[in-house]
């Protein structure tokens, strides 16, 4: 359990609300796709009646790029930075999925080193995406300083990735076989101290939300799900670890450097808000402490393994996944041995995560909506590809 | 020609044009005033937000002056943008709204003890006109979200008329509290009743608490301020308002805001003075006379003097505004059913409960003197000899005086009584 | 149940079977794919992957299951023809198929049986065409950039049933 006090048991609301189903004085309300909560173009039809919800639908598809349509018609480098493009806040753990797919089909492996610091990159940006996560959440309910606070944090860590390799956002800086450059120097210690600092961050966080009566009312026994919903949903990520399922790909699938270095995966058993909101600093605690272990780990060496230009991955198909911040990201790639892929799949966690929004708001009030649907973290960019 | 002088002598006294006059300027005064503080108020919330999380706030406009005119940029801006009504928004409810909710926050400035003999009003029901006034700006609130054609404001209306009219019954309990303390809805009476015995703010302080917890929600702000919460409703009950409506609304709030703060420091913190360190000043220091201070304010005060005592005043509630800024920037937001549930079923008990001590403690105070005790056969609230057979609409109503009697101190001599003209007729020359 | 003793007992919905990998790729035709999912729900828990892959001739379908207690995977193949693909509905069996469905049907234009909801999810109301197939014109005239009205009355029909 991660948190050192407890409600009482309480039994799960039904998801069913007959009784609801039955008002006669219901509105039907379209928080529109441009809503300062939405955490992007989302649209939510809501059937109220007064302040209470008794259906949700949600309609996507205002960011849909076509990206699995393009992957037919670009070489495997050039999709790369499409992949950014999907989960924009969590660009790198695109890059990877992607491109652990492709080093699957074509059967190598990246250079130690390469391993090392693939693994540091995509935990700093797991940071990073949980701080936007918490600095939109604490916003969504209210606390407007708690916005500012974590996205100080997030511009170190996007500094570090600029002098890396040249981007704040979309880095493009996974290759197959390794990565695009290597670190420059100093860059090691300017980590360290980042994570240093950050860990000192997140006890001040704690103090501003974890115990505060006003979040804990707004979080706790809010949307609700439980850990046999959860799985049935397709949930994954922090969302279903809220619920109490110990599912991590890093730990059930070990990829990359992940097999080498110790961490706890994070769960909490309530299935609320709340939880979820303890299971991601947790993780971001969890982070920390990779990235301490690969940096101390990674020895000289290259970066990347000498591949042909022309990148042609023998007839074949390969499913990888990986566990972006969101959850659980599967690539699935198909290949006939051109140079072009026949079939690009990104199997997205907000995709899945968003379906259950349904479930756990029936019967909430309309500002648990906001709050419910900021503890479930999606992006719509890879939610609608 | 004679006739027609003595018609005019007539209306002029009838009407009591003269009070007219001075009370026109009065409120131009307090009307310019207050939107010199709300213009204040706006620069130090950014301020303050600003330094609470780590950056620095206003640096654009207005240089020299501590960038203060950014908030007269702010108000230009609204005032030249384009008056925008939404198709099918109900006309007159839309376009009346914004006035009734900024008149009343204007208004209440009227009964603020700024400093000694400088009170807009005495109004010898201070604050029960502002415990009338400060339920209209509900009306208005629901107004706009009604008359706005939009699902969002209408849930933003509708939880603020919840959450306002929940929150009043509190705040009323608290100022009945301080009432019966004092003895006297008077202001400025309530002020120098805690001149010289700072000891009153321990024995208010639950009330105090009280207090600023119901004004909060009166004013909407942070952790109360569903009814614009941002990244819920679009702004709420005022999103389909722009340009110089939505000014309105929001010079409005912020009006309120310092208001509250100025009422807490008049009702809770001792107003203008400075619990008898003043006083101490200016016997020491300045050399006056200060024996007649408990009794009454001689007009023979030096005007720095109540300039002092003005910038106690406006220190105290700029202190407390900050305050209340700190809580706004730092706590989430309550969902509209916590803050009634905690309005009806936490607060107002505790303010009961709060006004059974305290009027206890008020009678073991100010035990009630026999004149004040309603005799069954007189009318209450007999106008004294002077009175005339028409009263004119500006008469003060005036209890019996010797009515007023002070926390233990020597009864005040019946016609001194300290803020008031003294009775001159009503009016008439 | 491990693969061999699955496989041997329900033979008669599978096509082709292999385990590769650890990950057991099966193979049934769209007829008894149901009734072999149903077979599955009950050792496969979670609802990972739907989706279809244009190979020239013929649509294939393809769920991923996986179960998070025994940490195992499971591939499930299908082969559909070009157009007018018809499968039953899984989402009776796991309600995370739901919206993976809508988007095969969105994509594709596999047409799912039974489903409570089939809609289109990513593409625009009043799309034509299947973006997805192979043989899909993509449109490059200017007539593309029309922006729709939103059909809000399917929404409002399913919050409303």
């Amino acid at each position: 359990m991660l948190r050192d006090f407890r409600l009482p048991e309480f039994d799960a609301p039904p998801v069913e609300l007959p009784e609801l189903e039955q008002a006669h004085d219901t509105t039907i309300v379209s928080m529109g796709p441009q809503h300062p909560s939405t955490h992007g173009v989302l649209r939510l039809m809501l059937k109220m009646d007064g302040e209470t919800v008794i259906k949700l639908a949600p309609v996507i598809g205002y960011l849909h790029r076509g990206t699995e349509k393009l992957a037919e018609h670009r070489t495997y480098t050039m999709i790369i930075p499409y992949t950014d493009r999907l989960d924009y806040l969590s660009s790198m753990y695109m890059n990877m999925g992607y491109v652990l797919a492709v080093e699957k089909l074509l059967g190598i492996e990246p250079p130690p080193r390469a391993r090392y610091l693939r693994t540091a990159v995509a935990e700093l940006q797991r940071l990073a995406s949980h701080l936007i996560w918490l600095g939109t959440f604490a916003l969504d309910l209210g606390a407007a300083t708690m916005f500012i606070y974590p996205f100080r944090e997030r511009e170190t860590i996007l500094d570090l990735f600029e002098r890396l390799c040249g981007a704040r956002m979309t880095y493009n800086y996974f290759r197959f076989g390794g990565v695009m450059a290597d670190c420059p120097p100093n860059w090691i210690q300017e980590v360290h101290a980042y994570l240093h600092e950050q860990e000192v961050r997140l006890k001040e966080y704690e103090a501003v939300l974890t115990k505060n009566p006003i979040f804990l009312a707004r979080t706790q026994r809010v949307g609700y799900i439980s850990g046999k919903d959860a799985i049935d949903y397709g949930l994954s990520g922090p969302s279903l670890r809220g619920s109490g399922v110990h599912f991590d790909v890093r730990k059930d699938d070990p990829y990359e450097a992940y097999g080498e270095v110790d961490f706890n995966v994070a769960t909490d058993n309530a299935g609320d808000c709340y939880a979820r909101y303890l299971v991601r600093l947790e993780e971001m605690r969890q982070s920390i402490r990779i990235v301490r272990q690969c940096l101390e780990k990674m020895e000289d060496g290259e970066v990347q393994t000498k591949l042909p230009r022309a990148i042609k991955p023998p007839v074949g198909e390969a499913y990888v996944r990986v566990e972006a911040p969101r959850g659980n990201f599967g690539v699935f790639v198909v290949s006939d041995g051109g140079p072009m892929p026949v079939r690009v799949r990104f199997r997205s966690p907000s995709f899945a995560n968003l379906s259950a929004l349904d479930h756990m708001c029936r019967g909430m009030k309309l500002a648990d909506v906001i709050a419910i649907l900021g503890s479930i973290d999606i992006v719509l960019g890879e939610v609608d590809r | 020609m004679d006739g027609l002088l003595h018609l005019i002598n007539l209306c002029w006294g009838f009407m009591a044009v003269h009070e007219v006059v001075r009370s026109l300027f009065v409120a131009i005064c307090a009307l310019v005033f207050m939107l010199t503080i709300v213009l204040v108020v706006i620069w130090m919330e950014r301020k303050v937000a600003a330094d609470i999380q780590s950056r620095i706030g206003v640096i654009r406009t207005g240089g020299p002056f501590c960038f203060l005119l950014q908030s007269l940029a702010d108000a230009l801006k609204l005032l030249l943008k384009e008056d925008l009504r939404p198709t099918g928004a109900d006309r007159w409810p839309f376009y009346i709204a914004p006035y009734l909710v900024f008149l009343p926050a204007f208004m209440a400035y009227l009964i603020l003890p700024f400093s000694a003999t400088w009170i807009p009003q005495n109004l010898k029901i201070g604050i029960l006109f502002y415990s009338a006034i400060s339920s209209v700006p509900v009306l208005g609130i629901v107004m706009a979200g009604w008359a706005s054609n939009n699902k969002w404001s209408l849930f933003g209306g509708m939880r603020a008329a919840a959450q306002l009219i929940s929150y009043e019954l509190p705040l009323a309990m608290a100022i009945l509290a301080i009432v019966l303390l004092h003895g006297t809805l008077e202001t400025s009476a309530i002020v120098q009743d805690q001149w010289h015995h700072w000891w009153l703010m321990l024995i208010t302080l639950p009330s105090f608490l009280i207090f600023l917890t119901a004004g909060l929600a009166e004013v909407s702000r942070t952790p109360f301020d569903l009814p614009e919460a941002e990244s819920e409703l679009v702004s709420g009950f005022n999103t389909e308002y722009s340009g110089m409506r939505f000014a309105t609304f929001f010079l409005a709030e912020f009006s309120a805001s310092f208001f509250i703060s100025a009422l807490a420091v008049t009702l809770f913190l001792g107003g203008w003075s400075l619990w008898g360190v003043d006083t101490w000043c200016a016997a020491n220091i300045f050399h006056l006379d200060v024996s007649q201070w408990n009794v009454a304010i001689p007009a023979t005060i030096p005007f720095l003097m109540k300039v002092c005592w003005f910038g106690i005043f406006m220190v105290k509630s700029f202190l407390v505004l900050w305050i209340l800024m700190w809580i706004k920037w730092t706590l989430p937001r309550l969902r509209i059913d916590q803050v009634l549930n905690f309005g009806w079923k936490v607060l107002l008990p505790l303010g009961l409960l709060n006004l059974l001590v305290m009027s206890v403690v008020g009678l073991y105070m100010r035990p009630i003197e026999p004149k004040m005790a309603i005799s069954l056969n007189a009318p209450v609230s007999l106008p004294t000899s002077d009175s005339h057979a028409i009263l004119p609409a500006t008469a003060n109503f005036r209890l019996p005086a010797a009515a007023k009697s002070r926390i233990p101190h020597p009864p005040a001599a019946p016609s001194a009584h300290p803020s008031v003209r003294q009775p001159d007729g009503h009016g008439r020359q | 149940m491990d693969f061999k003793s699955f496989t041997t007992q329900f033979a008669n919905l599978l096509t082709n079977v292999e385990e590769r990998d650890g990950v057991w790729q099966l193979t049934t035709e769209p007829r008894k794919l149901h009734a072999l999912l149903t077979e599955l729900r009950a050792l496969f828990a979670y609802p990972e992957d739907l989706t279809c892959v244009d190979e020239g001739e013929q649509l294939r379908v393809f769920y991923r299951l996986y179960d998070p207690a025994s940490r195992q995977l499971a591939h499930v193949y299908v082969r559909l023809p070009h157009t007018g693909g018809h499968l039953t509905t899984a989402s009776d069996l796991w309600r995370g198929y739901e919206w993976q469905e809508r988007e095969v049907f969105d994509l594709f234009g596999i047409i799912f049986d039974g489903h409570p909801d089939l809609r289109r999810i990513l593409t625009w109301d009043g799309f034509q065409g299947h973006p997805l197939l192979k043989d899909y014109q993509i449109d490059n005239e200017d007539s593309s950039w029309r922006i729709p009205e939103e059909d809000n009355d399917a929404i409002i029909d399913l919050l409303n049933r």
